[in-house]
């Protein structure tokens, strides 16, 4: 027997409201979810208001151009900072591009990966990128700057240093990039009678450009704002002129900066927001310029 | 609640329908030269994965101007088997190949043989179609640019030409490759092929990612082809093995005694006529009548 029709619609109608219970778990969720991304973008907002507040007003053409004085806030500029940071990343590039699109290029076409050794290789770059960065200023001093290459403490000494420690980065982004490219194309290269190395260099590296160059771009600006090994390599807080080569002394934009806000003048920490937002902007610059790398030339299989 | 004379009848008359269709199809056709020159000499050929047995025993002589086709279930080792014949194996860690394939009477396996010059002479087009992302022009021009031949854009054309496409293609030859349409891809890496003037084509299921619209284009196009090349396809569709090839092939799964291993084996080599027609072994018939899958 069938139940009366008013019963039965009531029923329905029972279910369909008790759903009204879980709807306020949902809300709640996902008030909570937005209020999460809330505090990260607060902590944010108010670190670069705070910062920009501090330092525009030292902000000018002079700032740029002027070297650092000890002595009159009023007369300092990031001038070798500056230079300096830009020989650091030239050198860091120079390094990394080579030596980790070549590793990236033996680990991925190359290496058989049954053999122990190649995983062990493989396992330990994973590792490599997770070291704290100081590590590599010890290993930079030890090796470069004094042991066997006696390099001192120079911009090649610092850049190569920067570069060991980023290099890990370029190469799993390299390997990332090499293995999004289909085997099928491969495939297509080698049965036109191509060699593996004919199809690495004329197929599969030009497909995977955009994404290595992500990876380095990114790599880059990583090191643009390390500190600590380039202190223990031995750079100089205090520059007096603006490098000119490889070999001049190592000067960065964030030593300037900590060499700044050690500084118990206050004059000086206005200076250092001020150099601060110059990094800032340089590295939200470098981000973009992956960004729009990796949207306009991404490849899609 | 089946009656077993219709049901009979019905499987006897998709069996007919493909009969029908092999000798409509090739009422046009050129006959296949009187001279048989044999280009591949199979000699009990097996192929092992890493130990594992995937082919076995296959010997068939595969002759010249010809189409060739290699017919049978999933699994029998049809593109196994193809994939020996220009060393695309070799690209497969573990894989092995024993006995002897004799192309033009060598050894394709002997020790002084270099692969690549092998891949030069036989070429390859595999069941999707594979453009490189570059232009149309520099997907054909590839081949001939890296093996160093002369009046690439004049190869470019005639390529295009050779392969049906140059008419729709001419214009746009700047074009990404990416943006053409299955079918003209597909052709397109059948130009690629051509652009390094081959002796042997070998075509992995070119039409199994296509419309019928493609497809009976490409059919067309083998037909053409094979007056200059030789080529070996290997196909899922008997339909079309019986449209356009001159001998034919049938494979089989078998399984050893304890049914933990599987492999293939050819059961019949023959004219394609024949194989459809009437076949000598009674698993052929079953297939292309399509009794068994």
């Amino acid at each position: 027997m069938k139940p009366p029709p008013d019963a039965a619609a009531a029923a329905v109608r029972a279910n369909l409201a008790t759903g009204r219970r879980s709807r306020g778990l949902e809300i709640g969720f996902r008030l909570l979810l937005l209020a999460c991304l809330a505090i990260a973008l607060i902590t944010l907002a108010v670190l670069l208001i705070d910062i920009f507040s501090d330092g525009v007003d030292s902000l000018s053409l002079s700032f740029i151009t002027d070297t650092p004085s000890r002595i009159d806030p009023s007369s300092s500029g990031i001038a070798p900072a500056l230079v300096g940071t830009l020989w650091l990343m030239a050198v860091c590039a120079a390094f990394i591009i080579p030596v980790g699109v070549a590793t990236a290029i033996y680990l991925e076409e190359y290496a058989n990966r049954e053999r122990w050794f190649n995983r062990f290789i493989e396992v330990n770059i994973q590792n490599l990128a997770a070291v704290p960065s100081i590590v590599y200023g010890v290993l930079g001093l030890a090796f470069l700057v004094r042991g066997p290459l006696s390099l001192e403490n120079v911009l090649l000494a610092g850049g190569l240093t920067l570069g060991l420690l980023v290099l890990p980065v370029v190469i799993v982004a390299g390997r990332e990039a090499i293995r999004a490219v289909p085997p099928s194309i491969r495939e297509g290269s080698m049965a036109l009678g191509a060699t593996q190395w004919q199809t690495i260099w004329k197929q599969v590296l030009p497909a995977s450009v955009p994404g290595i160059a992500t990876g380095v771009i990114l790599s880059l600006s990583r090191a643009i704002g390390e500190t600590a090994p380039l202190i223990v390599v031995g750079a100089a807080l205090f520059a007096t002129s603006v490098p000119s080569g490889v070999f001049s002394d190592v000067t960065a934009l964030p030593i300037q900066i900590f060499g700044w806000v050690s500084d118990p003048q206050p004059e000086f920490k206005a200076l250092a927001a001020a150099a601060i937002i110059v990094l800032m902007v340089i590295l939200l610059g470098m981000n973009a310029i992956a960004i729009w790398l990796r949207n306009r030339y991404e490849q899609k299989w | 609640m089946t009656d077993p004379e219709q049901t009979q009848q019905e499987e006897a008359g998709v069996g007919v329908d493909i009969q029908a269709t092999a000798q409509e199809a090739r009422k046009d056709h050129k006959p296949a030269p009187s001279v048989r020159e044999p280009i591949f000499e199979l000699e009990n050929v097996s192929v092992f994965y890493s130990g594992k047995k995937a082919v076995d025993g296959v010997s068939a002589d595969f002759y010249r101007n010809n189409i060739t086709a290699l017919i049978g279930p999933s699994g029998c080792g049809k593109s196994t088997l193809i994939r020996c014949l220009n060393r695309m194996n070799d690209l497969i860690p573990g894989a092995t190949v024993e006995g002897r394939i004799g192309y033009h009477g060598q050894d394709l396996y002997g020790p002084e043989v270099d692969p690549v010059e092998v891949r030069k002479r036989i070429g390859m087009v595999f069941q999707k179609p594979n453009p490189f992302p570059k232009s149309v022009f520099d997907n054909i021009a590839f081949g001939p640019r890296i093996l160093g031949m002369g009046d690439i854009e004049e190869r470019v054309e005639r390529a295009l030409s050779g392969a049906a496409l140059w008419d729709e293609i001419k214009d746009r030859l700047d074009d990404n490759a990416f943006g053409m349409s299955g079918g003209q891809q597909q052709r397109l890496c059948i130009a690629r092929c051509l652009a390094v003037d081959p002796d042997v084509i070998l075509m992995d299921e070119p039409c199994s990612a296509l419309d019928p619209i493609s497809t009976g284009k490409i059919e067309d196009l083998m037909l053409e082809l094979k007056e200059q090349y030789s080529i070996v396809i290997v196909t899922h569709n008997m339909q079309q093995a019986a449209r356009v090839s001159d001998r034919t092939a049938f494979l089989i799964v078998e399984l050893d005694a304890d049914e933990q291993n599987r492999w293939g084996r050819i059961v019949e080599y023959d004219e394609t006529e024949k194989i459809f027609t009437n076949p000598s072994d009674k698993r052929t018939e079953d297939y292309v009548t399509g009794k068994v899958g």
